[in-house]
């Protein structure tokens, strides 16, 4: 998933804070997500979040075999 | 304690009648990876988790699963409950009707019935966090198996709600390791 | 129902920054939206929570009244609505 942060950034303790220097080895971190505009209660419900930032739409793999009678599109959001 | 709420979080939808999918798909409610799981594994763990954001974390994700499982529960009830015994017997849920004739149990695609043993609670908040992060990524994992095998796009709506869902709980789950990790250091504590 | 799902998802943003005034102040509008939608409908439909969290307001114990959640298929009915 897309938050997993261990790619090279600036240290994230900045916002998650804590007593030592830059990255540990041998521990996960997730980026702390930040409050911003949030989706109206309707749009909210559709999507199954609130926050734009963690809408992940799911597109079905080309080399699946779908049901029959399925149509691609319908899965496109 | 628990109130319950006479409504259902998502309004679910089913087309027709349809056991082969109902067969599959209770396996979000009793199987490894499902709801069941998932409620049972976070309300557990809270009682020994150190800070008060875990406590609140493990309980209301708990709780909102409980309420996926109703939303489960409901999706399979409302796809078998018209099948005829013909239909039931083509769909190979013969087995599981001869036991439970159209109710909902805890079994999952298989039929093998739920166990404690799909959760832990280790005490460990580092790993019991962990576990609860991989268990939300085995549910959205299945949620998209389930939604590739879907011939239903009303059901494949709310399989669609229910996965997102999980990509919400596992942020907060990454949130709340990260501050139990803050306050394991601010106590000094070697690991 | 959709703004109570907007109360979930502010409740467990909420969780893990619990001093986030944004989330605190639209929590609070959304919360108080949602128990005025509440109280408009339980006094139509009766009930919505047992045990005494939510008012009956009838000559009967409307609680049992059907349908219970998992009876209705809503299907053909106008979603995203109202609760």
């Amino acid at each position: 998933m897309a938050e997993d942060a261990n790619k090279s950034q600036e240290s994230p303790k900045t916002e998650i804070s804590g007593g030592m220097n830059g990255w540990e080895l041998a521990r996960a971190y997730i980026i702390p997500q930040r409050y911003q505009k949030i989706f109206s209660p309707q749009e909210g419900l559709r999507k199954g979040t609130i926050f734009q930032e963690l809408v992940r739409p799911y597109k079905p793999d080309k080399g699946v075999r779908f049901a029959e009678g399925l149509e691609r599109s319908d899965y496109d959001e | 304690m628990w109130i319950y709420e006479k409504k259902l979080e998502y309004p679910v939808r089913v087309s027709s009648t349809n056991p082969r999918l109902a067969k599959v798909i209770i396996t979000q409610y009793g199987g490894p990876d499902g709801e069941l799981a998932a409620s049972l594994r976070y309300l557990t763990q809270r009682y020994s988790m150190p800070t008060p954001q875990a406590k609140a974390v493990l309980t209301d994700i708990g709780t909102e699963e409980l309420a996926h499982m109703e939303i489960v529960a409901t999706l399979v009830y409302n796809l078998i409950r018209n099948a005829t015994v013909e239909q039931i017997k083509a769909a190979g849920l013969d087995p599981y009707y001869v036991d439970h004739d159209k109710s909902v149990y805890f079994v999952n695609a298989e039929g093998v019935p739920w166990t404690a043993a799909y959760i832990q609670s280790k005490g460990d908040p580092i790993a019991d966090l962990h576990e609860n992060m991989a268990a939300e990524q085995k549910a959205r994992a299945t949620y998209e198996y389930l939604i590739n095998v879907s011939d239903d796009p009303d059901v494949t709506d709310t399989l669609r709600f229910l996965r997102q869902r999980e990509v919400v709980h596992f942020q907060r789950f990454g949130e709340t390791l990260n501050l139990v990790h803050d306050w394991l250091s601010s106590k000094k504590v070697f690991y | 129902m959709e703004l109570e799902f907007a109360a979930i998802e502010l409740n467990l943003f909420l969780d893990t920054h619990p001093e986030d005034r944004c989330a605190l102040a639209d929590f609070e509008k959304v919360s108080q939206e949602l128990m005025k939608a509440k109280t408009e409908f339980e006094a139509r439909y009766g009930p919505l929570m047992n045990f005494g969290f939510g008012r009956n307001q009838g000559d009967t114990w409307r609680w049992i009244e059907s349908p219970w959640p998992w009876e209705i298929n809503f299907k053909g009915f106008e979603l995203y609505g109202e609760e």
